[in-house]
């Protein structure tokens, strides 16, 4: 019974998130009517011959111009919201796990330091690299998270062991002398200081077919390795110990999950920047609702994520049309007070 | 936490450098009594901020707080006369070798040490008009420029050349920019046509670059050269479009305003989407030196002749 009911959950958010991809897509400044952007995307699917009959004279917009809009501009940015929203709300998963610490994000061992600061120092430098259609920017930021969670696991090593306690702080030292070391480059930056900031504050807008060509299979397939590594994460939760005596090699498993959680974290970042909070809380909301059980927690806070991030961005450029809002203020100041509200309401205590 | 600790010491930091202010502020009667004995020829003239200025009939020290004042200084050859520069004063060339007062904030300690005869800023904001007034108490000559469009830049020039005794200079070349002026904006008003016009002024954000709304000094500029400025639409004067609705607006002509500042023809053709826009198309997309366009000095009238001929290549042949 339990097994049908994880089948249900995950295909009810699968269909609600195909749903809000379509509203999303639908919404914009330039007004199109939706059903004729429900038909241009049906007319896109593979097997699909369907004749548009593009009559619309009421916007004033040619066919090519309302394609371009709808296939150049809005749906790579939806996707890039889905997938970027159900990575960091993965691999906030996987770092709570791990480190059995509920306060635990996405950014919590230095991804997020050393993506900001390699993609300040791919701002700074004076060249113009493009690499299967990424500049240094995003190329910079995925390194530089993937790096510095390399070197903190290395600082963090104590003989065979890695302690968690030890990887925290030493991901925390870390963080915090990248971002002085930011924070300086920023302040000699001159003109590029408005990028810097802008790439700070994240945002889903300017990803392109060809990223999301890359960045969309690598975080597919870290949140299937996420998800096969559910049994882990849930021996975890029982202590290190514990999941040792229940067979799994502990420290490898770490390992692993780090791997996992740092992949998708600069995955993530690489083309979004740094969005705060959707990977911090999306999966306590899928705690509180789901329960502890990784098997159904992974997969159902990966769509959480992903809805979120969507419905976020969604309202970040409707809000205050024609001018956007940063979505890391939308999800704070509508995810936050959701959670608020969650919390109270819950009748049982927190299972972490 | 951090944050908040560093807007505590910004914020002790700021009340400090208010009150040492205040005390120079108060101290400057003496010292504008001891300027008095002396009682050199002055004149009066009125500023852009409307406030009445007392000038010494040609003043040998001039202060510019701004690169189209030393502009204007300079066209007037008085750029010998010129002891105070900003670090963004970069023409003409002598101007960079000048004495640096400052970037986008004065040192005030500086502009007073430099003994200016008259210091020449700009308005714009009540806080720049603010600036001027503290000056003025330290017993600085300060005449505030604030051109508002094209025609107020000529009446700049004038109004410098009379407080720096230079009118004689400043009439020729106040003459010689309206006869361009009028050239070129007869032109463009004889056009048979007025193409739309996507004036690029920022796009550190590709999907929503900035643009002039209406209203500002480079929509006008635009309609001034035989163009419509597809910014017009927006409601603020420094406005974002998204990408849909450039797409939607599909400009005939595209003018780089941040060429200066690495943007490439060839990157506008690469952004998703902008392959349908006719200016892309057409291959029109036109680098500007920005400088020349929102800088309100005597160089105006190159900016607005480059305009015409990115939007009316057929006038200037």
């Amino acid at each position: 019974v339990k097994r049908r009911n994880s089948t249900v959950v995950i295909l009810v958010l699968t269909i609600a998130l195909a749903c809000c991809v379509v509203v999303a897509v639908s919404l914009g400044a330039v007004a199109i009517p939706f059903g004729d952007v429900t038909r241009m995307l049906i007319a896109r699917l593979p097997g699909m011959n369907l004749s548009l009959g593009w009559s619309d004279t009421s916007t004033g917009l040619s066919i090519s111009q309302a394609e371009a809009i709808i296939f150049q501009i809005r749906l790579p940015r939806v996707i890039t919201a889905a997938v970027v929203g159900g990575a960091l709300a993965a691999a906030g998963v996987v770092f709570q796990g791990l480190l059995r610490n509920p306060m635990a994000d996405p950014y919590i061992i230095g991804t997020s330091g050393g993506a900001a600061l390699g993609a300040t120092i791919a701002l700074l430098l004076p060249i113009q690299v493009v690499w299967l259609g990424f500049t240094l920017v995003p190329l910079a930021a995925f390194a530089g998270a993937l790096a510095t969670v390399l070197m903190v696991y290395n600082i963090a090593r104590v003989g065979p062991r890695t302690p968690v306690t030890t990887l925290l702080l030493a991901g925390f030292a870390f963080s915090s002398m990248l971002a002085a070391v930011m924070s300086f480059l920023m302040l000699v930056s001159g003109h590029t200081l408005r990028r810097v900031i802008l790439w700070t504050m994240g945002g889903v807008t300017a990803s392109s077919w060809p990223q999301l060509c890359i960045v969309v299979p690598l975080i597919l397939a870290g949140v299937v390795a996420a998800y096969a590594l559910a049994n882990d994460l849930n021996a975890f939760l029982l202590g290190e110990e514990q999941a040792a005596y229940l067979g799994v090699n502990v420290e490898r498993r770490k390992l692993i999950l780090l791997m996992v959680g740092s992949l998708l974290t600069g995955a993530a970042v690489s083309v979004s920047g740094l969005v705060g909070f959707v990977g911090l809380v999306v999966p306590h909301v899928a705690r509180l609702i789901f329960g502890p059980d990784h098997r159904l927690l992974l997969p159902a806070s990966a769509l959480m994520g992903s809805l979120f991030l969507v419905l976020a961005d969604l309202l970040a450029r409707l809000l205050l049309a024609p001018a956007e809002i940063p979505v890391g203020i939308i999800t704070a100041m509508i995810g936050a007070p959701f959670f608020i509200c969650l919390l109270r309401r819950s009748k049982r205590e927190y299972v972490f | 936490m951090k944050t908040y600790r560093s807007l505590v010491l910004w914020g002790l930091l700021a009340l400090l450098i208010i009150a040492l202010a205040g005390c120079a502020g108060a101290k400057a009667p003496e010292a504008s009594e001891l300027a008095g004995a002396a009682v050199p020829e002055s004149g009066s003239v009125i500023d852009d901020a409307g406030r009445a200025v007392e000038i010494i009939s040609n003043p040998q020290r001039l202060v510019s707080l701004a690169p189209s004042n030393t502009e204007i200084l300079f066209a007037l050859g008085l750029g010998g006369k010129v002891v105070g520069v900003t670090d963004f004063c970069d023409y003409p060339e002598e101007a960079q070798s000048i004495e640096k007062v400052g970037g986008m904030e004065h040192n005030l300690e500086k502009i007073v040490a430099l003994d200016p005869d008259l210091v020449l800023a700009i308005g714009g904001s009540p806080a720049q008009v603010e600036k001027a007034t503290e000056m003025e108490k330290l017993g600085l000559a300060v005449l505030v420029l604030q051109p508002g469009g094209i025609e107020g830049i000529m009446a700049n020039v004038e109004l410098v050349g009379k407080a720096t005794g230079a009118e004689k200079e400043a009439n020729q070349l106040a003459a010689q920019m309206q006869k361009r002026f009028d050239v070129i904006t007869s032109r463009a008003k004889g056009a048979g046509s007025r193409p739309s016009v996507f004036f690029e002024l920022d796009a550190t954000d590709p999907s929503k670059p900035y643009t002039p709304g209406p209203g500002s000094f480079i929509d006008a500029l635009i309609s001034l050269a035989g163009g419509s400025n597809i910014g017009a639409s927006a409601k603020m004067q420094w406005a974002q479009l998204s990408t849909e609705e450039i797409i939607a607006q599909d400009p005939k002509v595209i003018v780089l305003g941040d060429a200066n500042y690495g943007v490439t023809v060839e990157m506008v053709k690469e952004r998703p989407g902008w392959s349908v826009i006719t200016a892309v198309q057409n291959g029109a997309i036109y680098p500007i030196d920005d400088i020349l366009i929102s800088r309100p000095g005597p160089r105006i009238i190159d900016g607005l002749e480059a305009l015409a001929r990115i939007i009316h290549p057929e006038l200037f042949e």
